[in-house]
């Protein structure tokens, strides 16, 4: 989906060809890509004629990745594009992982920070053993540690 | 990842995932997440809270929410860890969700609210000693500040003391580090404080004070900024004003030092220093005239820009919160809802910790035994014995060893702080028993001094060195002074205690050498008069006294005379003695010249009557409002007796005119000034009270009105 946009656009701006991690070639508007540092500094040295290899990526991540990308470079007015990312970042708990940690890879800051502003307003007001379901976290605590740990703060689990 | 994910949650969710997992937890405890958590809150302007301080509450507001929809705000109160016989607090500085606080006995704390966990300021007295005379005056004021070098945290006091004139002028400046935990005196600051109890206004690595050049200019026209990493002082360049004729105040936003230029009360012009000690970077930010705000315009403090920065919220007099609207400049909105009267200061969330040294603790285990074990009991104490210490296990044992040898559970934080001071004083009891070590008796006694005299009669059998401790007289003069503090509002107890019964409530307040003046006999002839402590139950008849009088020959003194006789007691800080004071005055009968006077003083400390010079006064006793009509009660404060007294005598009818004081340390007479809109013509009734160690005055026109002024500043007509 994103590939076709970009495709038809492409006649007088510079694409950069994006690779997935399993072999999936994006084009993306240079102006668009260039929004991640990771990118910039791949283009930098001169991949920028070549396919960018990103092999921390997946293909289906990347997908959502490219249209963030395109979406933030289209010149949409402030209140269009906040309400859009509202959109954007209401998915399931696996895709947001995946988008977190590319967007971490990518280094696309203003992405990130939606990202985990979303994620953390997930765990905000949840119970610990909720944490440790949602984020797979094995508890590492003796019953008496986590027992002490709760106490210095009790109040807190009011 | 996580850490960027978690610094965006508030410090009550971060707390609850510390018991996540090992690894989250050492996260959310390490030093650099700390940090990341305060500088994600600060940058967005989250987790920002107003806190407003009324006389008796702490309440804080969340900054997003209610303010911004222009609702009803929603107060939430806070409470805080000095809770003492009164809820008063003052907020002495808030730098990084860290609160430096106050109590009405001068505890001082530092608080994170946010994790509820403070750490008390050990007790500093006044180091200098010296004595200014008569006309001395003290002031204090504190800041609170970040020395980001040392990562540090420092509370600075400065106390200046001044007679008359420059060359008795004296000050003394201390800086508390919260990695020392400890308090050290640094350079004097050069200049002269003009406004007590203004807190220093941190921005740019430095404290900010407006000061005066020395104390015999009035004005205080400059601004001296305290490098916390330097420790030096420096004058702060100013904003280039044409008008000159304003009062200065100082503020901070988002970091930046704001002047406010105060022009008579009709307009404040609000200047910002975009980059610190640049005076080429003065902004004009705003300027707001006073017919755009109720009432009046004293005071404006700026608080905080909105999240968009186009509006800054503001003060105003301590009395409401605006909107400024700086596109459209003007003041936009008053905030609904929010208390009468009140101090606001900015505040964020963070989880910055009051043990700045736990991570280093760690490391350091085979450090010198001595230190620690103090550092472990310090802890403990700031910890207020609410729950066991946080960090670092031996500190849990030493804790519960105590416990279990003293067969007390910890004692939850009562509202009442004596409650809190009795377990405190518990634990010190152990270290005393436990531990051979002299055990640091300015610690000991700075606990029991703040115990009720009560239970320090009790104590006293705790141990000879105690016993010792309890009755000598430095712990005497400490334990009166942090009793007077603490009853600020003493003279309404007082009162009631004298035209009730004592009870024995009351008699715990009342301190330790509040002596009580009365007479058993009211014969005319025979006074007796006794010293009595209730609070020790002691007592002390005087040696009768004998008039000596000499009535000057030619002069008639018979039966149809009168007689006026003053009393006035009071304390001698100078001798450190108890001193009572009788004046008797004698009338001749004609009402012309006939007068004579007689003035005797009684020391406590050599028990007997010593003459002195005449009261050259005469005095004035207001039948009809004294029941025993020939005898008045001279009013002590600021170690003078006063009473109100007429130079000159009118037939019939005398009127006071004047105030006068009688001096216990020099044992003379002078006047005080009356306050300046007091109107002499008026025929007011007219009365002395004491109100916090403060000389009051009251008039009275029956049936009208009563006009009440306190002298803040003993001493200074115009206070």
């Amino acid at each position: 989906m994103a590939s076709s946009e970009s495709t038809t656009t492409s006649t007088t701006t510079k694409v950069l060809r994006l690779k997935s991690s399993d072999n999936e070639i994006f084009g993306v508007e240079e102006k668009a890509a260039l929004q991640s540092e990771t990118i910039k500094s791949l283009a930098e040295d001169g991949y920028s004629e070549d396919v960018i290899p990103l092999f921390n990526v997946e293909k289906k991540t990347l997908a959502k990745i490219v249209e963030w990308l395109n979406k933030h470079a289209s010149g949409s007015s402030k209140e269009e594009l906040k309400r859009w990312d509202a959109d954007f970042v209401d998915v399931d708990k696996d895709v947001l992982y995946d988008l977190l940690l590319a967007s971490n890879y990518l280094n696309i800051e203003v992405l990130l920070h939606q990202l985990a502003q979303k994620v953390a307003d997930m765990i905000k007001g949840k119970k610990p053993e909720e944490i440790r379901q949602l984020f797979g976290i094995k508890n590492d605590f003796t019953p008496e540690e986590e027992a002490e740990i709760r106490r210095e703060n009790a109040w807190a689990f009011e | 990842m996580i850490a960027e994910i978690l610094c965006r949650l508030t410090a009550k969710e971060l707390l609850c995932c510390r018991s996540v997992s090992k690894p989250w937890c050492a996260l959310i405890d390490g030093p650099s997440f700390i940090k990341l958590h305060l500088k994600h809150s600060m940058d967005t302007s989250s987790n920002l809270y107003i806190i407003l301080r009324t006389t008796s509450h702490v309440h804080y507001m969340g900054f997003d929410q209610n303010l911004v929809l222009n609702d009803c705000v929603t107060l939430k109160e806070l409470n805080h860890p000095l809770m003492c016989y009164n809820h008063g607090i003052k907020v002495l500085g808030s730098v990084n969700g860290l609160l430096c606080i106050s109590n009405v006995v001068d505890d001082i704390a530092l608080w994170n609210p946010s994790i509820r966990k403070h750490r008390v300021v050990p007790f500093l007295p006044i180091e200098l000693k010296r004595y200014f005379g008569t006309k001395s005056c003290h002031v204090y004021v504190f800041g609170f500040g970040y020395d980001c070098v040392r990562d540090d945290y420092k509370v600075v006091r400065i106390a200046q003391f001044g007679g008359g004139g420059m060359r008795s002028f004296e000050s003394e400046v201390k800086v508390y580090s919260l990695r020392k935990q400890s308090w050290r005196r640094i350079g004097d600051m050069p200049y002269c404080v003009h406004y007590p109890g203004a807190n220093g206004v941190f921005a740019g690595g430095a404290l900010h004070w407006v000061v005066g050049e020395n104390p015999e200019s009035n004005v205080a026209n400059i601004v001296v900024a305290l490098d916390l990493e330097a420790e030096d002082y420096k004058v702060v360049p100013q904003p280039e004003n044409k008008d000159k004729n304003f009062n200065i105040d100082l503020g901070v936003l988002r970091g930046c030092l704001c002047f406010l230029a105060n022009f008579q009360g009709e307009r404040v012009d609000v200047w910002t220093m975009k980059e610190y000690g640049v005076k080429e970077s003065w902004t004009k930010l705003f300027s707001v005239a006073r017919l755009e705000f109720i009432g009046f315009l004293r005071t404006l403090k700026p608080l905080a820009y909105s999240k968009s920065g186009d509006e800054v919220l503001i003060e105003h007099d301590n009395f409401d919160l605006y909107w400024y609207d700086l596109k459209r400049q003007r003041v936009k909105n008053r905030i609904p809802g929010i208390p009468y009267s009140f101090v606001a200061e900015t505040f964020v969330e963070s989880l910055i910790s009051l043990n700045p040294n736990r991570h280093l603790d760690g490391r350091t285990q085979d450090e010198n035994e001595e230190l620690k074990d103090r550092n472990k009991r310090d802890d403990f104490l700031s910890e207020g014995n609410q729950i066991a210490p946080t960090s670092e296990k031996p500190q849990k044992h030493l804790v519960l060893r105590f416990n279990g040898k003293f067969g007390r559970s910890a004692v939850p934080f009562d509202k009442m702080g004596r409650y809190v001071r009795m377990s405190v004083f518990r634990l010190q009891k152990c270290n005393l028993v436990e531990s051979s070590e002299p055990c640091q008796p300015e610690i000991t006694a700075d606990i029991l001094s703040r115990l009720p005299v009560k239970a320090l009669k009790r104590f006293r059998c705790v141990s000879k060195s105690w016993c010792k401790e309890i009755e000598s007289p430095y712990f005497l003069t400490m334990h009166l002074q942090k009793s007077s503090q603490a009853h600020s509002n003493l003279g309404l107890i007082l009162g009631d205690i004298f035209s009730t019964e004592l009870n024995t409530v009351d008699l715990e307040k009342l301190n330790l050498t509040s002596v009580e003046l009365f007479e058993s006999n009211r014969g005319r002839l025979i006074d007796t008069i006794a010293l009595y402590n209730p609070s020790t139950r002691e007592e002390k008849v005087l040696p009768f006294s004998h008039s000596e009088l000499h009535i000057p020959s030619g002069k008639v003194y018979d039966e149809a005379s009168w007689e006026w006789t003053l009393y006035g007691f009071g304390y001698d800080p100078m001798n450190e003695d108890n001193k009572l004071v009788k004046i008797v005055d004698y009338y001749g009968d004609t009402l012309d010249k006939c007068f004579f006077s007689e003035v005797k003083v009684y020391s406590l400390k050599s028990n007997s009557w010593k003459r002195i010079k005449g009261y050259p006064y005469y005095s004035i006793v207001q039948s009809e409002h004294h029941p025993d009509n020939n005898r008045v009660y001279g009013v002590f404060a600021n170690s003078a007796v006063h009473w109100a007294a007429s130079t000159e005598m009118i037939v019939q009818c005398v009127l006071p005119n004047i105030i006068v004081a009688f001096d216990f340390g020099v044992e003379g007479f002078r006047t005080i000034p009356k306050p300046a809109d007091y109107l002499p013509n008026e025929h007011h009734y007219f009365d002395l009270g004491v109100l916090g160690g403060r000389l009051s005055l009251l008039c009275t026109k029956i049936g009208l009105y009563v006009k009440i002024w306190v002298m803040k500043e003993y001493g200074v007509k115009e206070s």
